[in-house]
């Protein structure tokens, strides 16, 4: 009777367990295959995380004086500093870091933006045309552009190995506006009429017609030209199209290895429009084109939009590159990470001649060297702001080549731009250095 | 105690062996005096040896089935070839090669010039002006120009680790007319006045001003201008202060500690060298090539001058183009290619670079813009069969449009069409140092003889 009983027991408990196994099962194939409730509780899931997180954390930059004796010395020459508002984001060794950051000249944090966890998934190319919803957590902030009203356009990067990434747009107070539902990664660029300039990761469904180095896969970047609201304006442009039907085609491969196993083709990581004022410098370019930095290949290019093909292209002593941009002398700024034989620097180029007018190296004592990364801005004033990723420093740098200003962030340094503050209304005249 | 004595004395002999040895080894090795005589003599034995094997040949001027190595014509489609005379030469597995061919389309030996190893006289930049001669007995010969008499302007290297180099002209017949006591070395250009543009390697103990952050001791390169007879025309230039001087000056900041990185990874080639530290003494730029801007090719180059001259430096995946009397860079380039050779001004207005280690599968010839940036033009195709030269390498623009290609490595000279079509190919079975073609009209000293007989 007894042992009876203990069976019974016992099939009763198997029962149970069977079932709570299948429940376990169907909910977690929910969510990997983004099944109908998967959305219902990553949302909630989030929420939960976003919660915890925010109740842990602070999400406050190191704010003023007490930042600056943290880590690097600080650097402060206010008779030469351009003086305004630096707008920046890093992320911790996790990858993680939600937040951006408006600071003043002080080192004082002004406003604070953190991306919304609810309702914003990453999104990942996986075949032509196609892409897929990424549930990766571990998200960090890329590319920024701020608007005077205090609203922000940001990129987010899921770190590896589940990756992926998004654009969204949220207001001052970091309420979700819209989101982009794309693979758009590293940087975007916005013109005077509010269009969106964006890379979008581009699955391919055959492997181009051109030699590829051994161990890239079959990835590219295409341009996306976005409205104000996120809506997309024109067919994309396939970025790789564009370099191969034009008389840089040879461009296209490179016999550098890859800076990482899973990089792509082109490894496109920045995007900057010419502007009206700038164009009358360069003979070759004009207006509405946009100049693209492709790290795989070392080259950089200018693409216009209007004929779908890359007009101009350059692989010169930068290796690795980021962020080069068109200058108001006709020269552009380029970001070199590896320049040979070691380390990083900022060179300014001449794209008529070739010529170097201009480079930053790092300092006597400290090297410049980023691997990842990296950013440069030429100020109004001449000087230029120089973003050390790897060492997360901010350094703004004299004609001369000597440091006038530098505000350590302590983390791995995705972005930073400088704002002049009269393009930031929503601080209402508030002065750079109180 | 009689077995004792007789064990000294072997003992003292092998002593007294043993010192002539060493200073017999000595006297050779530091070039002291009598060294001379027994270089020449060993030099002699070695030719005998040689000459009884039977690998060498009798008459330098006849024409001949050329036997040597493998040469052999490979590839000959006769209606899409420019038809010329192809000069030449080649390396052994030691690094030796004194010979000079010259032969006609269907690869028929026209001509030959070779100086006997112990009349080369080959020198290393001393720490002075004052060259140090260095006895390698493997010397080849590198850059040539063949002048229409016959006589022939030849740059030879050393064997390493040896090393050493030198410039001499020959004429016809292989006789040295003059030879330069000084450290010329890879490559020259001649003038329509017969100016001789050479490279000359430079010992520099301290760094001139502005470079203090490149380690010394270190080797660089400048420029020189002979005359026909192999007198200095002009200052010599410094090609790294001509750097400096320039608003290229920041490629200079890449010669710090390390060597710039040239590795070819799809062709195994090992990192191991990039990131040893340089060793003193370390060839800061390797400047390979110099062609003088022609003045009826000038208009075709806005941005240059007649008289300007092009170089490359394969330290600093760069080419160049040097003012002389500016004593400055004027325009310098490091696009896609790395570790080139060869870089030549074409009529339409772009250069001709070939590209040892930037191709994704290997080496390439490029054609390139200097306006644009633009490649027009590039050998192999896509889907062509790759082909890889670490070292050296030429390429030439034919007057039908045709490009010669210089494979050193895999022995072979080619010729291609536009529409990358191989249409001649030559294989010496050796390291190809050099190969250019000379038209018929350009070489009054074979009487008027056809290319293809």
């Amino acid at each position: 009777m007894r042992a009876l009983n203990w069976r019974r027991h016992l099939r009763q408990w198997t029962r149970a367990l069977g079932i709570v196994a299948l429940g376990y099962v169907a909910g977690a194939a929910a969510i990997f295959f983004g099944l109908p409730t998967a959305d219902f509780l990553e949302r909630a899931f989030i929420g939960g995380s976003a919660w915890y997180a925010q109740k842990n954390v602070t999400g406050d930059a190191p704010s003023g004086a007490a930042h600056f004796t943290r880590s690097a010395p600080p650097v402060d020459e206010p008779s030469k500093t351009c003086d305004g508002f630096t707008l920046y984001s890093c992320v911790d060794a996790d990858g993680r870091g939600g937040a951006a950051y408006l600071i003043d000249m002080r080192g004082e944090q002004v406003h604070r933006w953190l991306a919304p966890y609810a309702g914003v998934s990453l999104y990942k190319s996986v075949k032509e045309g196609q892409v897929a919803k990424i549930h990766n957590y571990i998200r960090g902030l890329y590319g920024l552009h701020l608007d005077g009203d205090g609203s922000l356009l940001a990129v987010l990067h899921g770190t590896t190995p589940l990756g992926g990434s998004v654009l969204i747009k949220v207001d001052k107070e970091s309420r979700l506006l819209w989101h982009y539902a794309g693979p758009v990664h590293h940087d975007i660029d916005v013109g005077e009429d509010g269009r969106i300039y964006a890379i979008e990761t581009d699955m391919l469904a055959t492997a181009p017609d051109v030699p590829i180095a051994a161990g890239a896969e079959p990835f590219s970047d295409r341009l996306l030209v976005l409205s104000a609201q996120g809506e997309l304006l024109l067919p994309p442009i396939s970025i790789l199209d564009a370099l191969v039907h034009s008389p840089y085609a040879m461009l296209v491969s490179a016999s550098d290895p890859p800076h990482d196993p899973e990089s792509d083709l082109l490894h496109t990581n920045f995007v900057h429009l010419l502007r009206p004022r700038p164009a009358s410098r360069f003979r070759t370019f004009k207006a509405g084109q946009v100049l693209l930095s492709m790290r795989r290949i070392n080259t950089i290019a200018v693409l216009d939009i209007g004929l779908r093909s890359v007009v101009w292209a350059a692989r010169g002593p930068w290796r690795g590159q980021h962020d080069a941009q068109f200058l108001d002398n006709g020269h552009l700024l380029i970001f070199d990470n590896c320049g040979p034989p070691a380390g990083s620097r900022v060179i300014e180029y001449d794209p008529e001649t070739g010529a170097f007018p201009w480079w930053f190296s790092g300092t006597s004592g400290k090297p410049l060297a980023t691997i990842d990364r990296g950013m440069a801005q030429r100020l109004p004033n001449g000087n230029t702001l120089v973003v050390d990723a790897d060492d997360g420093e901010l350094m703004e740098i004299g004609a001369d080549r000597r440091m006038v200003w530098r505000y350590s962030t302590g983390r791995f340094t995705t972005t930073a731009r400088r704002y002049a503050p009269a393009d930031l209304k929503f601080l209402g005249g508030r002065d750079a250095r109180p | 105690m009689l077995a004792a004595r007789s064990v000294s004395r072997l003992i003292a002999a092998a002593a007294a062996v043993a010192i002539g040895y060493i200073t017999g080894a000595a006297v050779i090795f530091f070039g002291l005096p009598t060294s001379d005589f027994f270089e020449r003599a060993f030099i002699g034995a070695r030719a005998w040896t040689a000459q009884r094997g039977g690998a060498s040949d009798d008459s330098a001027s006849e024409p001949r089935r050329l036997k040597m190595g493998a040469a052999v014509l490979t590839t000959d489609v006769p209606d899409k070839t420019c038809d010329a005379f192809t000069l030449y030469a080649c390396t052994d597995k030691d690094g030796s090669g004194s010979e000079a061919f010259l032969i006609d389309m269907r690869g028929e030996l026209v001509h030959r010039w070779q100086t006997p190893v112990w009349q080369t006289r080959l020198y290393e930049p001393g720490a002075t002006d004052a060259h140090d001669k260095v006895h390698n007995f493997k010397p080849a010969f590198y850059g040539l120009h063949l002048h229409a008499e016959g006589s022939l302007l030849a740059v030879s290297h050393g064997a390493p680790p040896v090393g050493g180099c030198r410039l001499a002209k020959l004429d016809k017949n292989s006789n040295i007319l003059w030879q330069l006591e000084a450290p010329i070395h890879h490559d020259i250009d001649v003038t329509d006045d017969g100016a001789i543009y050479a490279i000359e390697m430079e010992a520099l103990e301290t760094m001139p001003s502005g470079l203090k952050h490149i380690p010394a001791p270190r080797r660089a390169d400048r420029l020189v201008v002979f005359s026909p007879d192999g007198k200095p025309l002009r200052p010599p230039l410094s090609i790294i202060e001509a750097i400096r001087n320039s608003p290229y000056a920041m490629l200079l900041t890449q010669l710090g500690a390390r060597p710039v990185d040239q590795r070819h990874p799809a062709q195994g080639d090992t990192d191991a060298a990039a990131f040893a530290p340089l060793p003193p003494g370390f060839d800061l730029l390797h400047t390979n090539f110099v062609r003088v801007l022609r003045s009826e090719l000038a208009p075709r180059f806005p941005a240059f001058k007649a008289g300007q001259v092009l170089i490359s430096m394969r330290q600093l995946n760069t080419i160049a183009v040097l003012d002389l009397d500016a004593r400055s860079v004027v325009w310098a380039a490091s696009g896609p290619w790395r570790a080139q050779h060869d870089p030549q001004f074409l009529d339409n207005g772009h250069l001709l670079v070939f590209d040892n280690r930037g191709g994704p599968t290997g080496s390439r010839v490029l054609e390139y813009d200097p306006q644009t940036q633009a490649c027009p033009w590039w050998f192999p195709d896509v889907d062509g069969p790759p082909f890889y030269t670490a070292d050296r390498g030429m390429a030439q623009r034919l007057p039908n449009g045709n490009t010669l290609v210089v494979d050193s490595e895999g022995g072979e000279v080619l010729e291609v069409t536009p529409n990358r079509e191989v249409v001649w190919s030559y294989a010496t079975g050796r390291f190809v140092t050099t190969a250019r073609r000379y038209n018929a009209d350009d070489l009054r000293f074979l009487g008027g003889r056809h290319a293809r007989p």
